[in-house]
């Protein structure tokens, strides 16, 4: 392992769309090749940049064939994302490892649940002696700029490879683009002293179900049956019944945004929530109550 | 060129294909973006000599029209498309090899099996097969370099287009390259020559009789081509493969013998029959279809493929492993007792912040219209929050489904059709004729961000650019579509919200062929575009949660309220679309004064 000629390992670099995954893999491929080592390296494009999972899975050695890792067999995770990291962790070999930051992109899908406002995003950070996560935007800021985290990350991982530093160094300068190159020289040796350096990252609280209420009142003999707020309704809770009357079909997901109310030409629905009651009490008229 | 040619390379397999025909001598290059084929003319556009043309056509059956004509015109000619790609040029490619070659002509025909940014995995080995041209089968970069240089040379000695065939995971494997000196090419000016190059009944059927007696003759051919190997170790498990599955095969099974076909048309039948005496048992992997498999028996040759390893997706070293072990050649392992990781999040892509799509698509759901979708970032509107699209077929089908829709009487909602420029520049104009011309009833919503977005940004003949040129003659969409004859064509702002409405319900209301034209620019290409950033203020807002259903990836919520999910915007995602704050009913996101938003840390 520690002959730069003759080592054999898989390493994945994933993250966002966006995040510079793809450049790193070069990187990490560049260094492999002054080594004179084969590498293969499978990269996404096309669709999933749009904000969606990328990764560069980096295979190098004496003779490399497919560009995929089998599971099992992937030596190190570079995770720019901690979400993106952890879907890498399955693959992992008995001895691999993860350097990480504990940068947390919840993507719009993990907020769905808009009723009860919990995400469906795994927001705890792992306590495991693999996994090393760290701040590694804090590191990027501290180099000269954020954008550089990925490079911080490349720092952390150079530690554990048998690949001299002015290497890593050439491999940069032919990488990134000559005006953020000082940044990212930096970045980099920031990340190759993330324990001394990086600040320490502090629990998140995980969030607990929202206990917002809503209270709908329909005047159904004003309903002409526009049909307005069935459009209008971002959550769909509004239907026209066979009497051509509107009736609420899961008043249950209402968040209270009272599009429909604002809308309806015919003032039939009212939308009180807890913030409009109080202001209502506050102006001393409250219209409504709920029992 | 000749001294730095011999350093090695770090190239993605598009960027090999691209650099091998420009070593072969290429004086044209062109196509139609689509992933996985799209680096492949980027980057010869950037490494070309000034003189090479490097050029995106507006769809690829005008590429490969021009392809051909190039070709007869005597100048070597690369044609780049993705699969799906192929049909759209499927005239042109079935009499094509009627037609001949002059010089060489060459056609990236990149596959997307498992479909990461296509509609469909078809296998286009059948279509090569089909129109009867060589197909070259790539295994890597270096092969990717190597074959297309071949596949020139092959083109010019039988006449005939040849096939390039990769996968995602050639066109998008990097790995290293040792390049060679480039081709000295002789001249071969264009000779008339009418009775081969003109396609009437009496020219077409003797050029189906060359094509069918050099069929056998290729096979000859590549019966000795050294492209495909034999590689033999042990002789108890052989293994026919190509292209990407061939390098799992020799990760998976090291010590399996195998026959490796780097050409796939016409197969060399006898090397395939020797090769199946050598082995005790003969396997085929390939990803997709079971097409060598299928000609391997048809041979009368007793060999399994798909029983084991799977049609649907694409394969992995893990598939066939499971591939081997179900055969039962790889031992199970027994039950390791594997680390439980938590589980990941799914992320689908998304539509980026202060993408100009946003707003129609809220719009389209408000209005409540039957919405006929196109290819492009916009079928993410299909995806929620905004969850506003109906149908999405192929380039261009969304004019011509919608029309569909109307004559068939559908009358309670409006009919739309979205379309994207690029899209509609591609495939989109001749249904937009045929809406005209048979008086439907629809709207046609072109969403005009000046590029070609989904495949990264590239031009198109609306933005006056190509690759390697710009202050060209740009078509202009809306006086287009007024030519074409629609009634009303109406401009608007995509981030003015109450226009975009108005502007949609006024279209729908319309009866014929009405247009709505959103133009703002993509916010990622060519620039990327940044305006003011908006922030929310907590005092304001009553987590209402009606600005989530942009979908806006800087859209998040504050996790430390207990009582409701105010929203929280991430200032280095933000835009400044402003579309938030317009729709928000407590005004409660404004603009960051400056100096205390952040932005990229600077």
């Amino acid at each position: 392992m520690n002959d730069p000629t003759q080592i054999h390992a898989n390493v994945v670099v994933a993250g966002v769309g966006g995040q510079g995954v793809v450049l790193a893999g070069n990187i990490i491929a560049d260094v492999c090749m002054y080594y004179g080592l084969d590498v293969k390296k499978a990269e996404v494009h096309g669709m999933s940049q749009r904000g969606g999972a990328v990764s560069s899975q980096v295979r190098f050695g004496v003779e490399v064939h497919g560009g995929l890792i089998e599971k099992g067999q992937l030596n190190w995770i570079v995770g720019f994302e901690w979400a993106e990291a952890l879907r890498w962790m399955p693959l992992l070999s008995p001895e691999g490892s993860v350097f990480v930051s504990t940068e947390e992109i919840i993507p719009p899908s993990a907020l769905k649940d808009r009723v009860s406002g919990m995400v469906r995003y795994p927001l705890e950070l792992l306590d495991h002696p693999r996994v090393r996560a760290f701040d590694a935007p804090a590191l990027a800021k501290q180099a000269g700029n954020v954008k550089a985290a990925g490079v911080v990350l490349l720092g952390a991982l150079s530690i554990d490879l048998p690949f001299s530093l002015d290497v890593w160094n050439q491999a940069l300068t032919r990488w990134v683009p000559t005006k953020a190159l000082e940044i990212n020289l930096r970045a980099f040796e920031l990340g190759r002293r993330w324990e001394e350096k990086a600040p320490v990252t502090k629990p998140q609280p995980v969030p607990k179900p929202i206990t917002r209420q809503v209270w709908l009142n329909l005047e159904e003999s004003w309903c002409k049956g526009c049909g307005i707020c069935v459009n209008v309704c971002p959550e769909r809770i509004w239907t026209l019944n066979q009497k051509n009357v509107v009736e609420a079909l899961s008043p249950e997901r209402c968040t209270g945004c009272g599009l429909c109310e604002k809308l309806c030409p015919d003032f039939a629905i009212d939308v009180l929530t807890e913030s409009t009651i109080r202001v209502n009490e506050e102006g001393g008229s409250v219209l409504w109550q709920p029992n | 060129m000749a001294t730095t040619a011999k350093i090695r390379k770090l190239l993605l397999g598009n960027e090999a294909i691209g650099l091998g025909a420009l070593h072969a001598g290429v004086r044209v290059a062109t196509g139609y973006p689509g992933t996985p084929s799209t680096e492949t003319l980027e980057y010869m556009a950037q490494v070309a000599a000034d003189e090479t043309q490097v050029q995106w056509a507006t769809n690829e059956k005008v590429a490969l029209d021009e392809g051909v004509g190039a070709a007869l015109a005597g100048s070597r000619v690369l044609v780049t498309m993705k699969h799906v790609g192929l049909n759209v040029a499927m005239d042109a490619w079935m009499t094509s090899p009627l037609v001949g070659v002059n010089a060489g002509l060459v056609v990236l025909v990149a596959d997307d099996p498992g479909m990461h940014s296509s509609q469909n995995e078809q296998d286009s080995r059948y279509l090569g097969r089909f129109a009867g041209v060589l197909i070259f089968e790539p295994t890597d970069s270096q092969e990717c370099y190597d074959f297309v240089r071949a596949a020139f040379d092959a083109s010019e000695r039988w006449d005939s287009p040849v096939m390039i065939r990769t996968t995602t995971r050639i066109s998008h494997l990097r790995a290293p390259v040792t390049p060679h000196d480039p081709d000295i090419l002789p001249s071969r000016p264009f000779q008339r020559n009418s009775g081969k190059y003109v396609m009437l009944p009496v020219n077409a059927r003797a050029g189906r009789q060359r094509l069918l007696e050099r069929l056998p003759q290729m096979t000859d051919w590549v019966e000795s081509h050294p492209f495909n190997q034999e590689e033999m170790r042990s002789t108890s498990i052989g293994v026919i493969t190509s292209g990407t599955s061939y390098q799992y095969v020799r990760d998976v099974m090291p010590e399996a013998s195998v026959l490796k076909l780097g050409i796939t048309n016409p197969l060399p039948e006898q090397k395939i029959r020797r090769f199946a005496q050598k082995v005790e048992r003969l396997l085929v992997v390939e990803e997709s279809e079971p097409y060598l498999e299928e000609s391997v028996r048809s041979l009368g040759i007793d060999a399994q493929g798909k029983v084991f390893f799977p049609r649907a997706g694409e394969l992995s070293p893990e598939l066939v492993r499971l591939g081997f072990q179900q055969a039962g050649i790889l031992e199970v392992p027994t039950s390791s007792n594997p680390a439980i990781w938590p589980e990941s999040v799914m992320r689908p892509p998304v539509l980026c912040p202060g993408c100009p799509h946003a707003t129609p698509f809220l719009v389209l759901r408000e209005i409540g219209a039957y919405v006929n979708g196109d290819i492009g970032c916009y079928t993410l509107g299909a995806s929620e929050p905004l969850s506003a699209m109906d149908t999405c077929l192929s380039m261009g089908s969304s004019i011509g489904m919608a029309v569909g829709m109307a004559k068939a009487g559908v009358k309670d909602r409006p009919i739309v059709a979205t379309i994207g420029d690029s899209t509609f520049l591609h495939g989109g104009i001749p249904a937009f004729i045929d809406a005209v011309w048979n008086d439907a009833d629809i709207t046609v919503l072109i969403l005009d961000n000046g590029t070609t977005a989904m495949t990264g940004g590239q031009a198109h003949a609306g933005t006056g650019t190509n690759l390697r040129s710009s202050g060209l003659p740009r078509v202009d969409i809306a006086a287009l579509c007024r030519t074409m004859g629609a009634g009303s064509v109406v401009v608007v702002d995509p981030y003015d919200v109450g226009a975009t409405h108005r502007a949609m319900l006024g279209a729908t209301r319309y009866r014929g062929v009405s247009v709505v034209i959103t133009n703002r620019p993509c916010v990622q290409a060519p620039t990327k575009l940044f305006g003011r950033t908006y922030g929310v203020d907590a005092n304001l807002c009553d987590g209402c949660q009606l600005c989530m259903n942009i979908g806006c990836p800087a859209l998040g919520w504050d996790l430390a309220t207990e009582d409701r999910r105010i929203a929280l915007i991430d200032a280095d995602q933000c835009t400044g679309c402003t579309v938030c704050a317009q729709i928000c009913p407590q005004s409660a996101i404004l603009p960051v004064p400056a100096g205390s938003g952040s932005r990229g840390g600077k």
